[in-house]
């Protein structure tokens, strides 16, 4: 009696080597631009991969800010932007600044460094109280709380003027004398 | 380590049988991933949505045009510009020169100088940013509301207080199809020709002047006797002048007094609300309590028993 052999199926090896082919395509791919661990960066490696991680952050925000309403977004520019002072990063809220305002109130980045460090709680809270429209800007009405000392604290209410240039792409400006004590 | 032949079997075995759902599935994750790659790799470029929307017009259920075409909002929005920037620099001349015939004729009295004089009292000197909206479009006028401010990004608003003003600028073709522009409210004239007259007095409209909130009338008063005639004095219990309007009467809104000096003619001008787009067109002019009288003093005092004294009291229509 005859053995019947099973038939060897003619597809089965294309196959398997087009999924092994997949998994080490998919691989590469997760694995492209990934360092092994325990190698060592130069400076500028870091700086690309500081610069890379900066533009996926801000490609996120733009999309995130893409689903915003504008009022939102411009209490997301304001916040921004005092969140930045907060952090004390004084040299990336100038760049902000409409340089005209620049221009008229604070010429070099040492006058608004002194003029916060004066006249600005070292943590502040905002609240809306108005946020209209005008062509292109935006005037924001703001209480600006200081979060450290409460109600005995430094607290006042100031203008903030917008202009959207793109999402997250702004020039800001404000009530400057809003927050200078007034002479006891 | 060995890997367990069983095994090893059942997995060649799960492999020949489903071999096609596992390549599908695999090249399907393959290409999702790919384009998921893509996608994060792109740098966003939505722009942002905002409100502003210069050339749609707010009043459209009572506009003839639901919003500027097109072709020609560019050419508006210039046009306003170029005005506003002639403003700021100071060239009175040039802009003077964007402001339409009518307008020039019976907004300014063809007076260059009061022109001057309205444009430096909006722009005090400074120079102005503007934001437009487009608010309705009546019979070929193009109506945009105006806000003219301080720059307030170069300020922040330091030591001011947030205001603007606000006017409505009408943007036409004139007949030889060059823009124009009517400023400070001002929308348009017609001659007009209407009369009503009794033994007493005489009344002529000759001219109908649109302001965007107003509408006002040049009346001509005409006393015909040897009396004194009150039509507006604020002295009677009821309204004295009013614009019949559909189903009602708008009174007057100057606060000035009418009183003709016997044959005396007098020519004034009446204003009563009417926004220029409404669908609504004033059916006349009625004085309402008119009063023919010899002893006349003006007196809130006196004014009862004068009254009662009169030698006639009438009210007279003028209807369009």
């Amino acid at each position: 009696m005859a053995v019947k052999r099973s038939k060897k199926n003619p597809y089965l090896m294309p196959a398997i080597i087009a999924i092994a082919l997949i998994v080490v395509l998919i691989a590469i791919i997760t694995l492209t631009g990934k360092r092994k661990n325990g190698a060592s960066l130069t400076e500028t490696e870091i700086a690309k991969i500081d610069a890379k991680n900066q533009e996926q952050q801000n490609i996120e925000i733009k999309q995130d800010l893409s689903k915003k309403s504008e009022q939102e977004r411009m209490q997301y520019y304001c916040g921004n932007f005092f969140n930045i002072i907060n952090s004390k990063n004084y040299e990336k809220a100038y760049s902000l600044l409409y340089s005209e305002y620049k221009e008229n109130y604070f010429p070099t980045l040492a006058n608004f460094e002194r003029y916060l460090k004066e006249n600005f709680p070292s943590n502040v809270a905002l609240s809306y109280t108005n946020i209209e429209r005008l062509g292109d800007i935006y005037v924001l009405s703001v209480s600006v709380k200081d979060t450290v000392n409460g109600n005995y604290g430094h607290n006042f209410d100031m203008y903030v003027v917008l202009q959207e240039k793109d999402l997250n792409d702004y020039v800001i400006s404000f009530s400057r004398n809003s927050a200078v004590r007034e002479e006891e | 380590m060995a890997i367990n032949p069983d095994f090893r079997l059942k997995v060649r075995h799960f492999i020949r049988d489903h071999y096609k759902p596992v390549l599908i599935v695999l090249a399907v994750f393959l290409v999702l991933a790919m384009i998921n790659r893509f996608l994060m790799g792109r740098d966003y470029t939505g722009k942002p949505i905002t409100t502003f929307n210069p050339n749609v017009p707010i009043l459209d259920s009572t506009s003839s045009v639901a919003s500027v075409p097109k072709e020609v909002s560019n050419e508006f929005e210039n046009f306003i510009d170029k005005y506003v920037g002639y403003c700021n620099n100071r060239n009175y001349v040039a802009a003077w020169n964007m402001v339409s015939e009518d307008c020039k004729k019976n907004f300014y009295g063809n007076n260059y100088d009061l022109f001057v004089k309205y444009v430096q009292q909006k722009f005090d000197g400074n120079t102005k940013r503007y934001a437009i909206q487009n608010y309705s479009n009546v019979d070929g006028q193009y109506i945009y509301n105006v806000k003219i401010f301080n720059d307030f990004l170069a300020t922040g608003l330091t030591n001011q207080t947030y205001t603007y003003q606000e006017e409505k600028f009408s943007i036409s073709y004139d007949k030889d199809k060059n823009l124009v522009c009517s400023v400070g409210n001002y929308m348009g004239s017609n001659k007009l020709n209407y009369m009503a007259s009794n033994d007493y007095l005489r009344v002529e409209v000759t001219n109908e002047i649109d302001k965007y909130s107003f509408i006002m009338y040049q009346v001509n008063f005409i006393n015909r006797t040897n009396h004194i005639i009150v039509i507006q004095d604020g002295l009677t219990d009821s309204w004295e002048i009013g614009m019949a309007i559909g189903n009602e009467v708008r009174p007057n809104v100057d606060d000035v007094q009418i009183v003709l000096q016997p044959g005396e003619s007098k020519e004034l001008i009446l204003s009563f609300d009417k926004f220029y787009d409404s669908v609504a067109e004033p059916d006349g002019i009625v004085f309402n309590a008119v009063r023919v009288m010899d002893n006349y003093t003006g007196n809130v005092e006196t004014a009862e028993a004068e009254i009662e004294n009169a030698i006639d009291k009438f009210s007279m229509t003028i209807a369009f």
